[in-house]
């Protein structure tokens, strides 16, 4: 078959659910007729061989475990090969996959294992008995790589993956075909596709994108347009005629493989099979360096921002979030730099005594769901860089690979198996060579060793080592050559981390962004450096201005970010703040208005003004506690309302946040809350809400996030000693799994008072569950505890 | 929509929002409208479904019908995303955001619906009201092939995107939205405060004033 593919043109199969619903056994599950009514499926097989079909689709598409509990899958799998082989002549049986019906964490609660344990398990049922698998109508990219992994590492067989668009160019959950296309192809997909979604004309940009960026053969399954359902039945009106015209566009576009989905029957298939065997015309490909999110496909051109911030090296506050598994600091930081115009994300997370692989899992996977920039996986722990890339939604970058073949040779097969772009290090096992011409020297044999691999130059990137100029200052401009010399011979982009040319330099953001300027007029790519470092980004913004077009002049003057610089010479004292409240103008202001209406930066501000003449406890007392109490009485009346009792909680915390850190006596405050949202309720806002209240009246707490098993509840009971543990449940359903919960905790010897609230939950409802207490409002439950 | 969403957010029928609030509404406004991408879909029906007779509160509604659609509606994945990240950010603006969404996909549905080709429709019964079971969701999901604007499920029975509906709407008859069957009559938060939880057209809307 790989002989054959991209080179002639071939033909798939159509509907099978349409062809089910005419002979009229529909089912709801359709994959059990290969057990009950095994004749009509091989008619229908043998309908489409007829019409001259290459490639026959196995009724398998929901045979998995997921969408099938409790059913024989393997009976189920073998009965539906041997009913696509029994009238085949010459024709390929492909083993045909469909997504699980459940979405994956962290949009959904299936995990990315449980998925790739289906998946396996229906790849190595079919895979001694088919000639390759087709992985079809997929919506969420990371599923369809968790499949397309579960068939590579399981078989050799090849592979079409295709995916459903719809007509705004991408699909439900945001991917559009170019990182689909480049995801996909840098794994090692045989072949990629659209299928479903849309009639043939709507699918044209789709295809047309497909074939600019893959340069594997591209498949195109349309529907017979769009239907509409009248008593449970799918009507449709396209005709063969317009079908098969469009899809001559495509093949004489390039489109390798044709065929047809919903809608299609035999006589679609006849009306296009007089393609088959044509030679599929020659199309041009972009080869360029991409590393992509799900949503966010970022070619590595021009200059590219690498926010260095979630990297704990010389970092306190990262070591010791990284140290407790304080993720949500994590995640700020990720959302500060998104916001500071970050193009992609460091994640470093090697701090020692910790396990980084866990942890790798754990940021990357949740990462994609608080931003949409791509990362660049950073380890030097080869377990934690193949955590990171297996668990990443998108094409990865990789930080690093240097000079040594030992190195190589495991670093280069997880980049080629995750489809990742990889950044070489100038170094070897003699460390950093002196001269441009030796760094020079040991990219090239990084390169070339990655072609070895099979990872073509475009996906990797080189890192010419920046050396500190305090001690080393001759090579400094060695670097820099080194650069040059890199973009030039070699062709490939180049990464530096920039500030540590400044170590033990006074004014180091002049030597800093001095130098990022040098690198850039040299042929830098990707600065690693702080976005949120506003001298840093105005750099870039005026080298950009000076060097480029006139559209980036306006960009200078529309986004350069005005300077504040403070006194006494403080080294990197301007901070980018592009969305920050301004700096507190709190003139006439007093702390418990500025609290009262929910003004944080002037909040901030008047307390550290307040310390200045008053002790922290009468801070506390005299004007925190009271103005919690003036609030809070507030919006008992309904003189203020949801939004103004947050803002002004939110205040309050900042509030006593300051003096925290002026004063710290330990780790000081009132008493520890556990939260959770139970296990299957996803909606966490009323729980946050709680959150917020609970911390702004000084109290420590641990917040388990939302879809919290039963177990992990208790490890946190054990773990924190808790004065509360708060369960939070939505709807019926989940109050459910709220009583569960509480269930296990009191048989498991947790005492801890369990309080429970929620959208549905009543007194009447806590007490049938066995709750200790329950609050109708995040205030109430405050005021609760605060009593006890 | 404003009024609606100081609703939500548990203001009175006469309560008027603040300055921040009223810019926070704007800004959720402008942000959902951005994000949102609203998608329905819906199969017609001449016969009662099972799940339907099943429930009195159905056939209820149902009764003096032509016939009726079983719908689904989601306005999309990056609602949620923006609004988990927002719960980081700024939980003041996030329960306005969530308010704003939870608003946005009732008022599309009923702009989608009014544009359908039928003469009249009923307002949109959904699973829950009256006492109906929140599992039947999964089923009028599966009957009108919800997975297709993609609506999925978790093992509790909600639904992925958090923003998204199933429901029946009747074909023909009249029928309005009013508290007399709901099971959370007594004790309601939003009665209390002299409002509905649901969207009345003949209430005062002051949108267009504003804006």
């Amino acid at each position: 078959m790989k002989q054959r593919l991209g080179h002639e043109v071939m033909i798939f199969d159509g509907a099978f659910g349409t062809e089910l619903e005419k002979r009229g056994i529909m089912s709801k599950m359709p994959e059990m007729l290969n057990i009950t009514n095994g004749d009509e499926i091989a008619d229908i097989h043998r309908s489409y061989i007829e019409a001259g079909c290459d490639f026959i689709t196995t009724n398998t598409f929901g045979a998995n475990r997921i969408k099938l509990p409790g059913e024989d899958i393997k009976a189920v799998i073998e009965a539906a090969i041997a009913l696509a082989k029994r009238h085949r002549t010459t024709q390929y049986v492909m083993c045909d996959i469909g997504p699980l019906g459940k979405m994956l964490y962290p949009m959904g609660e299936l995990s990315f294992d449980d998925a790739y344990e289906a998946f396996k398990e229906m790849v190595l049922i079919a895979k001694d008995l088919v000639d390759g698998f087709i992985l079809e109508t997929f919506t969420d990219l990371y599923e369809l790589k968790c499949a397309l992994l579960a068939v590579k590492e399981n078989c050799d067989k090849p592979v079409f993956t295709t995916m459903t668009f719809d007509k705004s160019g991408h699909t439900l959950t945001g991917t559009s075909p170019r990182i689909m296309a480049t995801l996909m192809s840098n794994m090692g997909t045989d072949a990629i596709g659209v299928n479903c979604s849309l009639g043939p004309r709507d699918l044209k940009p789709i295809v047309e994108e497909l074939l600019q960026y893959s340069d594997k053969p591209v498949l195109v399954q349309p529907n017979r347009g769009l239907p509409y359902i009248h008593n449970g039945k799918a009507c449709y009106t396209l005709s063969e005629r317009d079908f098969a015209e469009t899809m001559s566009e495509f093949q004489a576009a390039g489109v390798a493989i044709l065929g047809g989905c919903c809608g299609t029957n035999p006589d679609f298939i006849r009306a296009i099979a007089i393609h088959k065997g044509k030679a599929v015309p020659e199309r041009k490909v972009e080869r360029s360096t991409v590393i992509t999110s799900a949503t966010k496909y970022l070619p590595m051109e021009g200059i590219k921002v690498c926010g260095e911030r979630i990297n704990p090296t010389g970092k306190k506050k990262l070591k010791e979030a990284i140290l407790n598994e304080d993720f949500d600091y994590i995640f700020k930081e990720a959302i500060k730099q998104e916001e500071a115009k970050a193009d992609l994300l460091d994640v470093n997370l090697g701090v020692p005594k910790t396990d980084d692989v866990a942890n790798m899992k754990k940021v990357v996977t949740q990462l994609s769901e608080i931003t949409a920039l791509p990362l660049q996986i950073d380890s030097s722990n080869p377990a934690a860089i193949e955590a990171g890339c297996r668990y990443y939604n998108g094409v990865p970058l990789i930080n690093s690979v240097n000079g040594n073949d030992s190195n190589m040779e495991v670093i280069f097969p997880i980049a080629k198996k995750y489809g990742a772009v990889v950044l070489g290090l100038t170094m070897d096992d003699n460390g950093i060579p002196q001269t441009a011409e030796e760094r020079l020297a040991i990219a090239e044999r990084i390169v070339n060793g990655a072609e070895r691999y099979g990872i073509p130059r475009h996906r990797m990137m080189i890192d010419t080592l920046t050396l500190t100029c305090s001690a080393q200052q001759p090579l400094v401009k060695e670097t820099l050559r080194a650069l040059r010399m890199v973009t030039e011979k070699l062709g490939v982009h180049t990464a530096l981390g920039v500030s540590n040319v400044s170590f033990g330099m006074p004014n180091r953001e002049l030597i800093n962004s001095s130098f990022l300027l040098m690198s850039l007029e040299n042929g830098l790519t990707m600065p690693i450096i702080n976005p949120c470092n506003a001298t840093m980004m105005n750099s870039i913004l005026a080298f950009k201005a000076l060097r480029g077009t006139s559209e980036d002049l306006n960009t200078y003057i529309e986004d350069v970010i005005p300077v504040t610089t403070v006194a006494e010479g403080t080294a990197a004292a301007a901070t980018a703040t592009p969305n920050a409240t301004a700096p507190a103008a709190t003139g006439g202001l007093t702390l418990k208005e500025a609290v009262k209406r929910g003004l944080k930066a002037d909040s901030v501000a008047l307390t550290h003004e307040a310390l200045k003449t008053q002790p922290p406890m009468e801070v506390i007392n005299d004007i925190l506690i009271p103005t919690l109490t003036e609030v809070g009485a507030d919006f008992e009346k309904q003189r203020i309302f949801l939004p103004q009792l947050i803002s002004a909680s939110e205040a309050c915390k900042e509030a006593f946040d300051v003096i925290k850190t002026q004063f710290s006596q330990g780790d000081s405050h009132k008493g520890t809350i556990v939260l959770a949202t139970v296990k299957g309720d996803v909606h966490d806002i009323g729980k946050n809400i709680v959150k917020v209240i609970f911390e702004s009246y000084g109290y420590k707490v641990i917040d388990l996030g939302k879809d919290t098993p039963k177990e992990v509840i208790k490890e946190a009971d054990e773990k924190y000693h808790p004065d509360i543990i708060g369960l939070s449940a939505l709807m019926t359903t989940t109050v459910l799994s709220m009583e569960e919960t509480i269930q296990y905790l009191k048989e498991n010897g947790v005492t801890t008072p369990i309080y429970v609230g929620g959208a549905v939950l009543t007194q009447v409802l806590a007490n049938e569950i066995h709750a200790d207490g329950y609050s109708k409002d995040a205030l109430e439950f405050v005021e609760s505890v605060e009593k006890r | 929509m404003r009024q609606e969403i100081l609703r939500y957010l548990g203001y009175g029928a006469d309560a008027a929002a603040d300055e921040n609030t009223d810019q926070l509404i704007d800004r959720a406004l402008r942000e959902v409208k951005e994000l949102a991408e609203f998608k329905y879909v819906y199969a017609s029906f001449d016969y009662p479904q099972e799940f339907l007779l099943a429930h009195p509160a159905y056939m209820e509604y149902l009764h003096g019908s032509e016939g009726y659609l079983l719908c689904a509606t989601t306005i999309g994945i990056a609602v949620d995303r923006r609004l988990k990240r927002l719960q980081m950010e700024d939980m003041a603006y996030a329960v306005v955001f969530d308010a704003t969404a939870g608003v946005w996909i009732e008022r599309k549905a009923d702009e989608f619906e009014k544009g359908l080709p039928y003469p009249s429709l009923g307002f949109r019964f959904c699973p829950g009201y009256q006492g109906t079971p929140l599992e039947d969701n999964l089923k009028i999901a599966n009957l009108v092939k919800a997975n297709k604007i993609g609506i999925s499920f978790l093992d509790s029975g909600l639904m992925i995107p958090m923003k998204s509906m199933t429901g029946i709407v009747r074909i023909g008859g009249d029928s309005r939205k009013s508290c007399a069957g709901c099971v959370a009559r007594e004790g309601c938060a939003y009665r209390r405060r002299g409002v509905t939880c649901y969207y009345d057209e003949t209430m005062k809307d002051d949108e267009t004033m504003r804006r």
